[in-house]
């Protein structure tokens, strides 16, 4: 869940008349990240693509360009990829279906060329008045006349197209996608090695899976596939496979912007997933803004169906909860104060409401700000010493991990404790000691980008203080200066209290998403995070899914 | 009487400054990343949230003048 899967260096060798069913087979099991075989060793040479590859590639490359023509995306089919018959009557249809696009199209485009001529001579007077020869003149001014019928008989022709488009969408999409897959396993060969008879295939595949893996390749090949296990020692350029619970998910689009997480490491979505849409609430904080903010990811979610938008609207979805959850604890609603203002309410259940009032509270919140700071980069020195620990010893996690959380608390103790000054103080050069040992003297530098980091958390409450500043002025302009002003005062009020919190509310959401991001990447990840890892793909599991 | 308005008037304008000038700090930094990350989104398009990003990272510094500022305001003018 935190840590890559174990990976299990493999080669796999088989006789080259069963090759196809044992690429089948790992095609369907989708847990071999295969290493491509770079044709440099003596007697081995580069498997060769099966005979269908030319023949699917020259379909699929007339399908994709349909699917261009008629603005087809592969999400748009829902249908189970089943196998297709590849007939004489296979490509008839295709054929057919092509030749009446491209006729269309055709037409199409010699209409528009024709349109936008007309667009030039358009008014008919001058044409009048040109020197021109009567007989030019008479096919101008028919063509002028001519341009509702061709502005119709494009209609038309565009309609015909969508008819197509409903009738052979199903058929083109899958079509595509099962070729797609076909030509991918036909081209596979052209990653391993082979011989005169035999083939050897190396790849990566998670430890627990490998007997499984054999089990299923003894039934597709008839005992014919081994599987050999390599104890290899050098665990370089491992693919890495997280098991990330499902909520959890769309985070990962976060820590692989940043970089990939490697296989010696803790990966950190997980930790992102909960602080992440923490700050952005804490920025934004506003229950107005919140459910806009909502309402945007929900209603952008009907339309936007790409994996990349799916994981950003599921990530400011959670950030939106956050962002109303801050709300009520701040109180704010459209930088409206909500419970004394609006509500009438001073306290709830004994609690004095609002919680904190962030403009009034500033202290406060630079103070709560800072401690968050510290708990964050505590958390990122303690994963850097579990990583460390594990990859380079206790020795190594003490001198450079420990010793930094040790000055980070030395600093925080002598702001809260001015009283201790000379215990801290000793407790810090004993840090700085270990931390010279760790790093060597360069890393005192580092000291004070260990405080800018801290003071870095203070933008939670400076994004959010710039953001009800300017909501709070709108209000002011609109509510107390505008609105006595009569019905014109009324209607400007409104014209600029929509547009002034609309765009706020987009500054807000921008602003608040980058510097939550900001704080994960400079300031977190810095602390224990190397990355350049490549990610498990096995064979089966195209890019796009992934 | 008199030092003590004077006092705040200077705490006033050390604040203004703080602010003022980290923001132009920031402006600078800002303009020479972002004009960069224009043209690599002009060569790139998938650049786009990455330029973003790090055209932003400047903005730190501001960030650390409004601290200063607000502690200035919230924290050492009451105490005077």
């Amino acid at each position: 869940m935190i840590s890559p899967k174990k990976m299990c260096k493999v080669l796999i060798i088989g006789n080259k008349e069963k090759l196809e069913d044992c690429i089948n087979a790992l095609y369907d099991l989708k847990i071999i990240h295969i290493i491509d075989y770079n044709d440099k060793e003596d007697g081995f040479e580069r498997g060769k693509p099966s005979k269908k590859s030319s023949i699917f590639s020259e379909y699929v490359l007339s399908l994709r360009s349909l699917k261009d023509i008629l603005h087809l995306s592969s999400s748009e089919s829902n249908h189970e990829i089943k196998d297709i018959e590849f007939s004489l009557e296979f490509k008839k249809r295709l054929e057919k279906i092509e030749n009446q696009v491209m006729e269309k199209r055709k037409k199409i485009d010699d209409i528009e060329m024709l349109l936008s001529d007309i667009e030039n001579i358009s008014d008919v007077n001058d044409l009048m008045k040109m020197d021109l020869s009567s007989n030019i003149k008479d096919i101008m001014v028919d063509l002028v006349k001519s341009k509702d019928k061709l502005l119709r008989e494009k209609n038309d022709l565009k309609n015909e197209l969508h008819t197509i488009n409903k009738e052979y969408r199903d058929f083109i999409v899958t079509a595509e996608d099962f070729l797609s897959r076909e030509i991918e396993k036909a081209e596979t060969p052209l990653r391993l090695a082979t011989t005169d008879h035999t083939y050897i295939l190396e790849g990566w595949i998670p430890s627990d899976e490998v007997e499984n893996a054999q089990k299923k390749l003894d039934e597709r090949t008839v005992g014919d596939a081994q599987i050999i296990e390599l104890s290899s020692d050098e665990m370089n350029d491992v693919p890495v496979y997280i098991e990330t619970p499902a909520p959890f998910r769309p985070f990962e689009t976060l820590v692989d912007m940043f970089s990939t997480p490697n296989y010696h490491e803790i990966s950190p979505t997980i930790m992102i997933s909960f602080t992440f849409p923490l700050f952005y609430g804490i920025m934004l904080g506003d229950v107005g803004y919140g459910l806009g903010l909502l309402a945007l990811v929900l209603l952008l979610g009907t339309r936007m169906k790409t994996s990349g938008w799916q994981s950003l609207l599921n990530i400011l979805k959670y950030s939106s909860i956050y962002t109303l959850v801050f709300g009520l604890i701040y109180g704010e609603f459209f930088g409206f104060e909500i419970f004394q203002e609006i509500l009438g309410v001073e306290e709830i259940a004994g609690i004095h409401m609002p919680i904190i009032h962030r403009m009034h509270e500033i202290v406060s919140m630079l103070i709560i700000s800072a401690g968050i700071g510290v708990a964050h980069l505590t958390l990122g020195y303690v994963i850097g010493f579990i990583n460390t620990y594990r990859n380079n010893g206790l020795r190594h996690a003490i001198l450079e991990k420990a010793s930094w959380l040790g000055i980070l608390y030395c600093i925080v103790g002598l702001l809260l404790m001015p009283g201790m000054i000379y215990p801290l103080i000793g407790a810090m050069i004993f840090f700085i000691v270990l931390l010279l040992m760790g790093e060597g003297a360069l890393a005192l530098l580092d000291i004070f980008t260990l405080i800018s980091n801290v003071v870095s958390y203070t933008r939670l409450l400076a994004i959010g203080l710039s953001s009800v500043g300017i909501a709070m002025a709108i209000n002011k302009i609109v509510f107390d200066v505008l609105m006595p002003g009569g019905i014109l005062g009324i209607i400007m009020g409104v014209i600029v209290l929509v547009i002034g919190h609309v765009g706020n509310l987009a500054l807000g959401i921008l602003a608040s998403f980058l510097h939550s991001i900001r704080l994960q990447y400079v300031e977190f990840f810095t602390k224990f995070y190397k990355g350049g890892g490549v990610k498990f793909t096995p064979l089966g599991i195209r890019n796009k899914e992934v | 009487m008199l030092v003590a308005e004077l006092n705040t008037g200077l705490i006033a304008i050390a604040a203004a400054l703080a602010v003022g000038l980290t923001g132009i700090g920031s402006g600078i930094a800002e303009k020479n990343i972002g004009s960069s990350a224009v043209g690599a989104i002009a060569e790139k398009e998938e650049l786009f949230g990455k330029a973003l990003l790090l055209t932003v990272i400047p903005e730190t510094i501001v960030i650390f003048g409004l601290a200063v500022g607000l502690i200035l305001l919230f924290v050492v003018l009451p105490g005077l």
